[in-house]
C-alpha cells in the first residue's frame, strides 16, 4: 500500500459517506480514521458495505494498467469540481492525443461512461470482450450511490468476471503463456496428488478457514470436499491440536465487525489482527444497532447479542443465524452456547430472574456439518429447563462453558456453605451444585474470578493474598478441586499484577492478559513472564477469549 | 544393531538396499518383513528411482523411531508433556539442541523442487511412512495457501467443471473472501 493508494481512498467523497481522514497500515495492524458521527446510524454495517464496495471499485479502475495508460491514483468527483489523481509523467509521448482524449473523456461523463472506456480500453488492450450493453451501464451516477445499485454495480463486476475469465480460457494464447509460465507445475504427479482424496483431505486439513472458503471455487470435487462433515471434522481435529497457532477474539466493534487476533509461533512468534464482517441478515444490516458478544466462543461458535436480536455466528465462515426471542415478555439474560458432543448439537442458554432464583430455557441448534443432510430438522424454541434457587455472582462476566457443561459461580444460600459452583449438564439438562474447598478465601467469589476452561476442565482463578491461585475442579460428585497453579503477584521486572485472567495454554505456558491489556506467556517452570504484545489502555479484557476457528455450520 | 540387508526395486527396475531397521520406518515394509513374504527383493512399483534414494536417506535418518517425527511435527514439543511437573533444565537443553538439529536436516531434507515433493508424497502415503508423511503435506499445504484458484486449478491440472450459473455464484464467494486491500 503506497501512500498514492492511500490518498486514493482518502479522496473518495459522498454526502453518505463518511470521510476518511487517515490510514496507518502497518504489517500487523489496519486502521481508519474517519470523522466523528454523532449518529450511530453512520457506523452500521451498511455503511461499511458501501464503503468496501467503493474500494472494491476503486481498486478495479486502479488495478487497470496498460502500457498506454497512465496510472490513475485517485479521484475527487462532487457536482462542480472532478479531479484526477494521476502518476507524474515527465515523458510527454503519454499526455498525447490518445491518453488526452481519455483523460476529456474522464473528465465530462459520469462513471458509467467511464467503464465503458474501460471496456474499450480491455477490449482493444487485453482481448477482453464484454457481454455488458452499453445502455445498460447508463443508470445514474454511481456517486448517487443506492443499495439497489451498488447490488446492480455488482452485477457489473460480476459479469465482467465471468467474461474475462470465458476469455481467458478461450483464448489460446494466453492460455499458452500460462502454460509455459507454469509447466513446471503440470506435472503427473500433482494430478495423481489431486485425484488421491485422503491426501486432499490431508492437505487442506492444515489450511486455515478463509482459504479453504476461497478454494471452494476450484471445482466442485473442491467444493464437496470442503463442506463434507467428514472433512469438517477432520479439519477442527486438526485446528484443535495445532499448538502453533492461537486465536483471541478480542472484540466486536460497534459496526458489526469482530476483531480476531492470531499469535503464530512457527520460527519465530506473529501477531496479526484481522477484523471479521459475519454475513448479518438484511433486516439487522438495516437497524443501526449495538451489539456485544455474549458468553464464550463454543467449539468456533459465538453468540452476538443486539438491542433487538440475537444470533449465533461462525466467525470463520460468517454464517450466521437468527434466535428469536420467543413469546416471553420479560426480561432474561442470554447466557451463551454449549455444546452437547454425544448429540452432537449445540445449545444456547437464557435466564429469567423470578422470585426465588433464576429459572433457564434452552434453545438447541441441530449440527448438520456443513452440508444439508437435514434439511427438514425443524428449527426449534426455546424450551423450559428448569429452575434453581441460587443466586448468581454476575458482574459482567458470563457462564463458562466446559465438556458439555455450562457453570456459574452462585452464592450459597446459607451463609456458612461452601456451595459455589452451579453446573448445568447439557446432555442430561440437570442442574448439579459444586463446592469448593472449605479454606478457600472471600475473594474466590469476587467481582473479578473467573471461570475457565483448562485442558478440558473447569478453572477458576483468584487472588489469595499476594498470590494468584488457580484451582481446577477434578471431581463433579466429591466436589474435589486441585490447585494447579499459583503465580506470585510481584515477578520480578514487572509491575504489580491487578486484574489477571487466564486465556489458555500453551506448551506448558499460560496466556494471561494482566493489567487490563498486556498478554504474555507465564511459563510456571521457573516462574517467567514474557510479554507478547500489549494494547493496555484500549482493551476491555473481559471480552477477550481463545476460540479454535472452524468450518462447523449447525443450521 | 541387525543390520540385515534388504533390497528394495524402484518402477524402473533399479535396485537399492537399505537396513531393516531403516526399512521398519515404514509401515508397508515393515508387515512385508514381520509377514515373513520377504524373497531377496521388494518390488516398488509405484516408486521410481529419483524418489526411493530420498525415501531412503528418510528412513535411515529416522529408523526405528516414529516418536521423533511426531515431535517435529508438533513443533518439538509432545502434547501430552504440556505439564512438565519436574523441571530438569540439562533434559531441555538436550532435546532442544536434538530438536534444532533435527530441524536442521529436515530444512536441508525437504530442498526439492514441486514435482519431487509430488512425488515424495505419494511414495510417503504407499510406503504408510507417518512421519515424511507429514513432512511433504505440511510443505504442501504452505505452498498452496496463498494461491488463488486459478492457481490452484493450473498446479493440480484441475478443470473447473461449474456450470455458468454456479460458476456466477463461485466468482462472487471468491470476490467475497478476496479482501486483500491492497491493489498490487
Amino acid at each position: 500500500m503506497s501512500i498514492n493508494q492511500v490518498r486514493f481512498i482518502a479522496k473518495l467523497r459522498h454526502p453518505n459517506l463518511v470521510r476518511i481522514r487517515g490510514f496507518y497500515w502497518g504489517s500487523d495492524e489496519r486502521l481508519i480514521l474517519y470523522d466523528y458521527v454523532s449518529n450511530g446510524s453512520l457506523t452500521n454495517v451498511f455503511y461499511n458495505k458501501i464503503f468496501l464496495y467503493f474500494l472494491k471499485l476503486v481498486r478495479f479502475i486502479a488495478k487497470l494498467r496498460h502500457p498506454n495508460l497512465v496510472r490513475i491514483r485517485g479521484f475527487y468527483w462532487s457536482s462542480n469540481e472532478r479531479l484526477i489523481l494521476y502518476d507524474y509523467v515527465s515523458n510527454g509521448s503519454l499526455t498525447n492525443g490518445f491518453y488526452n482524449k481519455i483523460f476529456l473523456y474522464l473528465l465530462k461523463l459520469n462513471e458509467a461512461i467511464i467503464h465503458t472506456i474501460f471496456k474499450w480500453l480491455l477490449n482493444s488492450g487485453f482481448g477482453f470482450s464484454f457481454t455488458v450493453q452499453f445502455s445498460e451501464l447508463r443508470h445514474p451516477l454511481y456517486s448517487q450511490l443506492s443499495y439497489w445499485e451498488w447490488n446492480r454495480a455488482c452485477s457489473f463486476e460480476k459479469e465482467k468476471k465471468i467474461s474475462m475469465k470465458k476469455t481467458k480460457s478461450s483464448n489460446p494464447s494466453h492460455a499458452r503463456e500460462k502454460a509455459e509460465g507454469e509447466s513446471t507445475c503440470r506435472t503427473s504427479s500433482s494430478s495423481i496428488v489431486s485425484s488421491n482424496e485422503d491426501l486432499m483431505v490431508n492437505i487442506l486439513s492444515r489450511l486455515p478457514v478463509k482459504v479453504l472458503s476461497r478454494f471452494r471455487c476450484v471445482c466442485k470435487r473442491w467444493n464437496m470436499l470442503i463442506s463434507d462433515p467428514y472433512f469438517v471434522s477432520t479439519h477442527q481435529g486438526r485446528a484443535i491440536q495445532d499448538p502453533n497457532i492461537m486465536k483471541l477474539l478480542c472484540e466486536l466493534k460497534q459496526d458489526g465487525l469482530i476483531r480476531v487476533c492470531s499469535i503464530e509461533e512457527k520460527e519465530e512468534r506473529k501477531v496479526t489482527h484481522d477484523l471479521i464482517q459475519p454475513n448479518y441478515p438484511d433486516r439487522i444490516l438495516w437497524e443501526h444497532c449495538y451489539a456485544h458478544m455474549v458468553g464464550r466462543p463454543c467449539n468456533g461458535l459465538i453468540c452476538l447479542e443486539g438491542s433487538h436480536f440475537a444470533l449465533v455466528c461462525n466467525p470463520a465462515t460468517r454464517n450466521t443465524l437468527v434466535i428469536p426471542r420467543g413469546e416471553e415478555e420479560q426480561y432474561y439474560y442470554l447466557e451463551g452456547l454449549g455444546f452437547c458432543s454425544s448429540s452432537n448439537q449445540f445449545k444456547l442458554v437464557r435466564l429469567y430472574e423470578i422470585s426465588t432464583g433464576y429459572r433457564c430455557d434452552l434453545f438447541t441448534i441441530g449440527q448438520r456439518g456443513a452440508r444439508e443432510t437435514h434439511p427438514l430438522q425443524p428449527i426449534c424454541s426455546w424450551r423450559h429447563v428448569g429452575d434453581f434457587p441460587y443466586h448468581i455472582c454476575r458482574s459482567g462476566r458470563y457462564m463458562c462453558h466446559v465438556n458439555g457443561r455450562v457453570h456459574w459461580i452462585i452464592w450459597p444460600l446459607l451463609d456458612s456453605s461452601s456451595e459455589y459452583v452451579l453446573s448445568l449438564d447439557l446432555e442430561l439438562e440437570a442442574f448439579k451444585v459444586v463446592s469448593c474447598p472449605e479454606h478457600w478465601p472471600e475473594e474466590a467469589r469476587d467481582e473479578y474470578v473467573d471461570l475457565m476452561e483448562l485442558r478440558g476442565e473447569l478453572g477458576v482463578v483468584f487472588l489469595d493474598w499476594d498470590v494468584w491461585e488457580i484451582w481446577v475442579l477434578k471431581d463433579y460428585t466429591n466436589s474435589i478441586w486441585s490447585k494447579e497453579y499459583q503465580i506470585n503477584e510481584n515477578i520480578p521486572g514487572y509491575p504489580l499484577f491487578k486484574n489477571l485472567r487466564v486465556l489458555g495454554i500453551r506448551r506448558g505456558r499460560l496466556l494471561l492478559i494482566i493489567n487490563d491489556g498486556i498478554f504474555c506467556y507465564y511459563d510456571p517452570r521457573n516462574n517467567s513472564l514474557e510479554v507478547i504484545f500489549d494494547e493496555s489502555p484500549y482493551l476491555y479484557s473481559w471480552f477477550v477469549t481463545t476460540y479454535v476457528e472452524n468450518l462447523v455450520i449447525p443450521f | 544393531m541387525s543390520s540385515t540387508k534388504i533390497f528394495l526395486k524402484s518402477s524402473d527396475d533399479k535396485t537399492f538396499e537399505i537396513d531393516e531397521t531403516a526399512a521398519r520406518a515404514s509401515e508397508t515394509l515393515k508387515n512385508i518383513i514381520d509377514g515373513g513374504c520377504l524373497d531377496g527383493v521388494i518390488p516398488l512399483p509405484n516408486v521410481s528411482s529419483n524418489i526411493l534414494p530420498k525415501v531412503i536417506e528418510y528412513c535411515k535418518k529416522h529408523g526405528g523411531d516414529n516418536g521423533s517425527s511426531k515431535k517435529i511435527a508438533n513443533g518439538g514439543v509432545d502434547k501430552d508433556k504440556e505439564i512438565l511437573p519436574d523441571y530438569d533444565e540439562e533434559e531441555d537443553k538436550r532435546e532442544k539442541v536434538r530438536v534444532d538439529e533435527l530441524k536442521k536436516w529436515e530444512e536441508e531434507y525437504m530442498d526439492f523442487d514441486q514435482q519431487v515433493l509430488y512425488d515424495l508424497m505419494l511414495a510417503a502415503n504407499y510406503l504408510h511412512i507417518k512421519g515424511l508423511l507429514d513432512l511433504t503435506v505440511e510443505k504442501a499445504a504452505s505452498m498452496i495457501r496463498g494461491r488463488t484458484p486459478d492457481q490452484i486449478r493450473e498446479n493440480f491440472n484441475i478443470n473447473s467443471d461449474f456450470t455458468p450459473e454456479e460458476e456466477e455464484e463461485m466468482i462472487l464467494i471468491e470476490d467475497e473472501w478476496d479482501d486483500e486491500w491492497a491493489f498490487d
